[in-house]
């Protein structure tokens, strides 16, 4: 009993010690400044520019820019530069009222220019980094990451976190990107299947001097993220992927590329595109795809790999036009070969261009090859991802329009 | 031998000198082994939530907790830990499934690993991972039924090697740079890619909490059976002063690694070839040098009881 009484009374003290002691410590909302995305720019003077977005909740909307910082009506830019981000972080502390947190960073932006430097190690600093959650998007940012972030105000969405949580769902609306986390990027940097690849964003309505021409005509799936002409409002603007090779940015896909990088690596949930009509040069029919799935096979001819991607579409017709009538055996059969040739040009455009161009296997083939190998040292050996490069390809699309009934039926 | 544990068979075996070399060879070891690990979850703790505090103060904490645990009574720890051994289980399940969708099946490739040598051979001695069979050679005596001694190893056995390869078989899958490099928080790495649709996020905060009451639990089992060992060796009546010291005992081996890399090697190389030895060589050599002197004594018995009955047959027809 007694020593029964004399562990109650040391447990009592305990806790009344850990609960009075470190009080003016505690993390508190007050004390803490939320981080919603970080941008890093090549720096003039350092290697690096890091801007910081932070959420004020105690905003009053006004808008307001100082040296080194400015605001919109939910956050506040923060740009410091330094070596590295561990530097930049506490650099940035010692001139905030506040503890700079890290646990609700939605983006972490790169400009394209330091994605051409690599970002590997930023990339193994962000994984070491407790409070950066696996589930950060990354984006590889046409302009300067700190133009990026200072125009990327929320058009619908007060708060801007939010904001950025959203803007990456468009893949599930548009497929013309995917949503690129942490956790998959550095999966796939550190994979022996394929190469890394990140969502390429940018601002529309840049300004000439930010971007390159911005004059070309193009289809509108075409577009990649500089290419977008609504010049009406500065917001940002996710359109295609930005490829990598090892650690180091290559090149670019466009929003249509992405598609089929989707439906490729299986990941597609669905899309609008336009295709040429068949009944009229001058027209185009909208297809809505709800499905699509590709049986992919690799087999090593010559030691080099032969790639055989068998893809099956289904799909709904969107358009109809005053003459035509889908309705028809001939006619639907004629627009599922219209799809399947548009498509088999632009998925052996896609594919040829991963390989030869980028040399950079964002589509995980090598996952198909690795059973060709019976030892890791075999596959490592065999070196996948420079062996991409002679990579030949076979595809094959088979489209299904499961339904041409439109809501009103046009007749011939 | 019915209700017989490892340290009675080593009496049999070799008399009062061989039990008291049991029961240090296994406290020393469970000991090592408690002390290695809880720094280990420590630090990840320290790492994750706790970055201003020692973590020899974490390790305080949790030493206490399994001591007051085991100052109420063994019956008290069961009763305990069969609860938390259910959320043990259905956790490692929750997280396989939750996994599912991200698993790349083809991670399994190559089939034949690192080679044939690395698999069948090398890979054999990761059968340490069965180092919890150790309790089987001491749960005898707390079984009701000694009956059913058979059917809890079988299962024990069985259980183990399932969740074993449940949880290897989520992270294998799961992550390229498992087979690429060194991952020592992969369990918690896998944890924090689980999501539950948008709304429950950071799952991992809540395994973190399942962990801690797995390791509170494991604590206290440990220093129970340690301090049923000694009491049982030498005869002391007190389990107090032996909580108490195998408490300090853990905590101070916690103290000897000073960075990460003394504790991979203490997990890796120590706690890997100590427990082949004690449990696969030396506590199996004991229970079958046991079971030959059993059958021996047995056959001698016998023989003699047949010499007895002949004796009595020719006295009774002389």
């Amino acid at each position: 009993m007694k020593a029964r009484k004399f562990l109650i009374l040391l447990l009592g003290i305990l806790i009344i010690l850990f609960s009075f002691s470190n009080s003016s410590s505690i993390n508190s909302i007050d004390e803490l400044a939320y981080v919603v995305a970080i941008g890093f720019d090549v720096g003039q003077n350092n290697d690096l520019t890091i801007s910081f977005q932070i959420n004020s909740p105690y905003s009053s909307g006004s808008e307001e820019s100082s040296e080194g910082s400015s605001s919109g009506s939910s956050s506040t830019i923060n740009t410091v530069e330094c070596n590295n981000l561990d530097i930049g972080i506490s650099l940035l502390n010692s001139y905030l009222s506040k503890k700079v947190n890290m646990t609700h960073c939605k983006y972490l932006i790169f400009s394209e220019e330091l994605a051409g430097q690599g970002i590997g190690e930023y990339i193994y600093s962000f994984k070491n980094n407790i409070e950066i959650r696996p589930t950060c998007n990354i984006l590889i940012s046409k302009c300067s990451a700190k133009y990026f972030l200072e125009n990327s105000k929320p058009v619908i969405d007060e708060v801007s976190v939010k904001y950025f949580g959203l803007e990456t769902s468009s893949k599930k609306n548009t497929s013309y990107t995917e949503p690129i986390t942490l956790k998959d990027f550095f999966c796939d940097l550190s994979d022996t299947f394929g190469s890394p690849y990140a969502i390429l964003g940018s601002i529309s309505g840049l300004e000439s001097n930010n971007v390159g021409d911005n004059s070309m005509t193009l289809n509108d799936n075409e577009y990649t993220a500089k290419e977008s002409d609504d010049n009406s409002q500065k917001n940002i603007e996710n359109l295609g992927l930005a490829v990598f090779k090892s650690d180091k940015l290559v090149g670019e896909i466009s929003g249509l590329e992405t598609i089929c990088h989707l439906i490729l690596s299986n990941n597609f949930d669905n899309a609008t595109v336009d295709i040429p009509s068949p009944f009229d040069d001058s027209n185009y029919i909208s297809l809505y795809i709800y499905k699509a799935n590709s049986k992919n096979t690799v087999e090593l001819v010559n030691d080099n790999p032969y790639i055989k991607c068998d893809v099956n579409l289904k799909m709904r017709l969107l358009t109809s036009s005053e003459h035509s009538n889908y309705m028809t055996d001939e006619n639907k059969a004629l627009i599922e070969d219209y799809v399947n040739s548009y498509f088999l040009a632009h998925i052996n455009d896609y594919l040829y261009k991963t390989s030869k161009e980028f040399n950079s296997d964002i589509c995980k083939f090598g996952k198909y090859a690795v059973s060709k190998f019976l030892t890791w040292n075999e596959w490592k050996n065999y070196d996948w991802l420079n062996k991409y490069q002679n990579a030949f390809f076979s595809a094959n699309v088979n489209s299904h329009l499961s339904s041409s009934y439109l809501l009103t039926e046009t007749k011939s | 031998m019915l209700g017989k544990d490892i340290l009675d068979v080593s009496e049999y075996v070799g008399n009062k000198p061989l039990q008291i070399i049991t029961s240090i060879v296994y406290s020393l070891y469970l000991i090592f082994v408690s002390g290695i690990l809880i720094l280990n979850f420590s630090e990840l703790l320290r790492l994750i939530y706790f970055p201003n505090a020692a973590t020899p103060l974490i390790i305080l904490i949790f030493l206490l907790v399994a001591m007051i645990a085991n100052k109420l009574g063994f019956k008290n720890i069961v009763k305990s830990n069969t609860l938390v051994i259910f959320v043990i289980l259905v956790t490692v399940v929750v997280i396989f499934i939750a996994s599912l969708d991200k698993v790349e099946y083809q991670r399994i490739f190559p089939i034949m690993g690192f080679g044939v040598k690395e698999t069948f051979i090398t890979g054999s001695l990761n059968v340490f991972s069965f180092g919890g069979l150790l309790f089987l050679y001491l749960i005898r005596p707390n079984l009701k039924e000694q009956k059913d001694f058979k059917k809890v190893g079988i299962i024990s056995i069985i259980l183990s090697a399932i969740y074993l390869l449940l949880s290897v078989t989520s992270l294998l899958l799961l992550f390229p740079f498992l087979t690429t490099g060194t991952e020592t928080l992969s369990v918690y790495m896998s944890t924090r890619t689980i999501e539950f649709g948008k709304f429950f996020e950071r799952a991992d905060a809540l395994f973190i909490l399942v962990w801690i009451f797995t390791f509170l639990s494991y604590l206290s089992v440990i220093i129970s059976y340690i301090t049923k060992m000694n009491k049982k060796t030498f005869g002391v009546k007190n389990s107090s002063p032996i909580i108490y010291i195998v408490g300090i005992l853990i905590f101070l081996v916690s103290l000897i690694p000073k960075d990460s890399s003394q504790i991979l090697f203490a997990e890796n190389v120590i706690y890997k070839y100590s427990a082949l030895i004690i449990i696969f060589v030396y506590s199996f050599l004991i229970l079958l040098i046991g079971y030959f002197k059993k059958t021996r004594f047995n056959l001698k018995n016998k023989i003699r009881a047949k010499r007895f009955l002949i004796n009595v047959n020719n006295q009774n027809t002389n």
